[in-house]
């Protein structure tokens, strides 16, 4: 093959929307969340080979592919091969791609049985709207590009109202906490989103960690795939913590994405504190807008600059613990990432600022090795590439597992942060 | 949030929530029920129309230059800004036309496009219809042109060379744009698109192995005049279609079944139809016609006639490249190429 039959491809828009396109496929969680493909009428193979149409590079690369046909007026079908018997009783395979849609509760324990021959062949699967198929370790949805027609949209049947319902409720909820792709799709397009939490308002730095399937509030059906968050302004320091270190680092680059994007520079500062060993995970920090008002950088990964980055922070703490409240008018929030904290925690000034910092609006992401987390952190997100758990310290009523993590890889960091650049309005 | 463990595939949701809807929507529940093992049915597939019945002899309507005028004129009447035609259903008295995206197809009378010269849509690319095959009174007719790189034809290989052949046959007839087999390839690519300025070129590949195809999908990706059909099934995108050993033509995707064995495998140079090239175009002569036959397109624009220049189908013929073009495609069991796409 020459050299010139290879392009680049944008990390986000892997493939571009033509006026062909009928459906975009979306990456809305799990591995390498974030990227969105347009795909017209015809049959695309998604999978791990290098010619998929949509390719995945997640885990389980040695399953076999899944066929998606999108018809002339946008449906999409899918072909999955060897499907498993279905059983509620049992746990998901992993590796079998799985398609998980709008459902109704069952009593626990029952469980569902298919014909003999769906469970042996392959089978041709509606893909609809707010369903999600979870395969090689990343969760798509589909979205139809063109909408269909209000009047082909009213609903003619009870299963219908309770359809379109279940899909408007979800989407309802999604939206509160935009998916990766959803948010690479703003910041990088419409930009309607970005920028628009203000300190003090409701839910200013809360950030999406990934989604599970939950319970309607109307209806007794299950929705997949909604988001589960945290308020870091109410938990403080968060742990992000990962017997695999990159995939904590490629959660915690999620959590800095959504802040970035979601809060303007003058509202929100964010420095990210990593040794050098952990630089590429973090360069592309320092594209964002949302450093020092001197112009610093939001990264820093050699020792001069993190201990200037620290010496800094410590100076914000003292500063604002000496000043008296001020309930109404809150400042500039600061969001620290500290990339193995139980080390940088030695350093000086660092345990004043986890111990004291969310009382003044200065907030941590702790990333580190399960075994290394520190003690400050009120609420620790446990996560391997396929799973992440949830636990608040002294309130373990709140825990939760069985979520999906969202992953970012640093590609596609680096492009969000290029489109978020020039919004800045560093002073 | 809670969270619910189970997992699902999705196979027989809407037969469980219809089931589900009679307890729980219609306000009875059913909570003492014992658990129990059920039988879900499987949701329905797409269509792709009626089974085309017995095959039609379309050698003579192809050499018609009326029938190519029709799907040219119903094509460019359907498309607009919006709206993309892809396949044109061609009876005796009506040309539907089959548009992506989530709309219903359109029907006019043929009369009133024999009488119409629609324009084409500034913008687009010229179209590239071939006959698939009869279905019932119909010829089915699919436009190449925006095949999304790569058309994969499976299941019987005597039948789907048949086809092929026709196929072939269609294109070098129309002379609108380039046909090249695998003989030329890869030393035909860069005279191709060299010489293209405008116009496609369709690459016959039988039985790429697995990493000719990914090479095929890469060229296509990266040319936008080229396109390839393969006898056999590859990866990544395309459009597929089966075709049975009867000569049955069926697309999932492209929701259409055809009849294939009537396909010439031979036509003479496409002429053009004299009475749809005005020397001098008449003001709106066409339009009032047009409008009549179509009642759902109230705001129908006036149509000026077709002209030479827009309308590359109907061109006489241009002189064969004999590096280029070849003969209705002869299978080859010995593909002499050692290469790939460059």
């Amino acid at each position: 093959m020459a050299p010139q039959d290879t392009v680049p491809a944008d990390p986000i828009r892997v493939r571009r929307r033509d006026p062909h396109s009928l459906v975009e496929v979306r990456a809305v969680g799990g591995v390498d969340a974030g990227r969105i493909w347009s795909l017209g009428m015809g049959t695309h193979t998604l999978g791990p080979a290098p010619d998929s149409a949509v390719h995945l590079r997640g885990a389980h690369a040695g399953r076999p592919g899944v066929r998606l046909t999108v018809t002339a007026g946008g449906e999409a079908w899918l072909a999955i091969p060897d499907p498993r018997p279905e059983n509620s009783a049992l746990p998901p395979e992993p590796g079998v791609p799985t398609l998980r849609t709008f459902r109704p509760m069952e009593p626990a324990g029952t469980p569902w049985a298919f014909p003999q021959d769906a469970a042996t062949s392959p089978l041709e699967l509606c893909w609809p709207e707010g369903a999600q198929l979870s395969i090689y370790g990343t969760q798509l949805s589909v979205a139809r590009i063109r909408p269909v027609r209000s009047a082909d949209r009213a609903p003619a049947s009870d299963l219908e109202r309770v359809e379109r319902d279940a899909l408007f409720e979800r989407a309802i909820r999604c939206a509160e906490v935009p998916d990766p792709a959803a948010l690479a799709a703003d910041a990088t397009g419409r930009r309607a989103t970005v920028g628009r939490r203000k300190p003090g308002m409701d839910g200013f730095l809360r950030l999406r960690l990934g989604s599970a399937d939950g319970g309607s509030r109307t209806e007794r059906w299950i929705l997949p795939g909604l988001p589960c968050a945290v308020d870091l302004a109410d938990a403080g320091i968060l742990g992000v913590a990962s017997v695999n270190l990159e995939a904590a680092r490629a959660l915690a680059r999620w959590l800095v994405i959504q802040a970035a994007t979601h809060c303007d520079p003058d509202d929100l500062g964010i420095r990210v504190l990593a040794d050098p060993s952990a630089g590429r995970s973090w360069e592309w920090a320092a594209k964002l807008p949302h450093g020092s008002r001197q112009g610093e950088a939001a990264a820093a990964t050699d020792p001069r600059s993190v201990g200037r980055d620290i010496a800094g922070l410590a100076a914000e703490l003292a500063a604002r613990a000496e000043l008296p409240p001020s309930a109404d008018q809150p400042g500039r929030a600061f969001l620290a990432v500290i990339d193995r904290a139980s080390m940088l925690r030695e350093v000086d000034g660092v345990a004043q600022i986890l111990s004291r910092g969310p009382e003044f609006g200065i907030y941590a992401i702790c990333v580190d090795t399960i075994a290394a987390i520190v003690p400050e952190c009120r609420v620790v997100a446990r996560t391997s590439t396929d799973e992440l758990a949830l636990s608040v310290r002294q309130r373990p009523e709140r825990d939760r597992s069985g979520i999906t993590p969202d992953l970012v890889g640093t590609e596609w960091c680096t492009r969000v942060a290029g489109a978020l650049a020039p919004a800045g309005s560093m002073g | 949030m809670v969270n619910f463990p189970e997992v699902h595939s999705g196979l027989g949701i809407r037969a469980a929530m219809r089931e589900k809807l009679s307890t729980v929507v219609g306000g009875r529940e059913d909570n003492g029920r014992p658990p129990h093992p059920r039988t879900a049915a499987l949701p329905g597939r797409p269509s792709v129309g009626p089974a085309p019945g017995r095959p039609r002899k379309l050698a003579e309507p192809l050499a018609d230059p009326a029938t190519w005028h029709a799907v040219d004129a119903a094509e460019r009447w359907a498309g607009s800004g919006s709206t993309w035609p892809y396949a044109v259903l061609l009876g005796p008295g009506t040309a539907t036309v089959r548009l992506t995206g989530p709309v219903p197809a359109v029907t006019v009378e043929r009369a009133a496009l024999a009488a119409a010269n629609p324009v084409a849509q500034p913008g687009r690319a010229p179209s590239a219809y071939a006959c698939l095959g009869s279905n019932g009174a119909d010829l089915v007719f699919l436009d190449l042109a925006l095949i999304p790189g790569v058309l994969t034809v499976e299941g019987d290989t005597t039948a789907a060379n048949m086809f092929i052949n026709g196929l072939t046959a269609q294109l070098v007839a129309a002379g609108a744009h380039r046909v090249a087999s695998i003989e030329q390839w890869p030393q035909a690519l860069d005279e191709l698109e060299d010489e293209g300025a405008g116009k496609l070129a369709f690459l016959i590949w039988p039985h790429p192995d697995a990493e000719t195809a990914a090479r095929l999908h890469r060229a296509a990706d990266l040319r936008p005049w080229l396109r390839i059909i393969v006898i056999g099934d590859t990866s990544g995108s395309r459009w597929p279609l089966t075709i049975t050993a009867d000569g049955v033509v069926t697309s999932l995707a492209l929701g259409l079944s055809a009849a294939t064995t009537g396909l010439p495998q031979q036509l003479e140079p496409r002429t053009v139809l004299p009475e749809a090239m005005p020397a001098v175009p008449p003001p709106t002569a066409s339009a009032p016609a047009l409008a009549a036959a179509e009642p759902k397109r109230n705001a129908a624009p006036e149509l000026p006639p077709l002209s030479l220049d827009e309308h590359p189908g109907l061109l006489p013929l241009p002189p064969r490249d004999p590096a280029l073009s070849i003969e209705p495609f002869a299978p080859s069991a010995t593909p002499a190429l050692a290469g790939g796409p460059s």
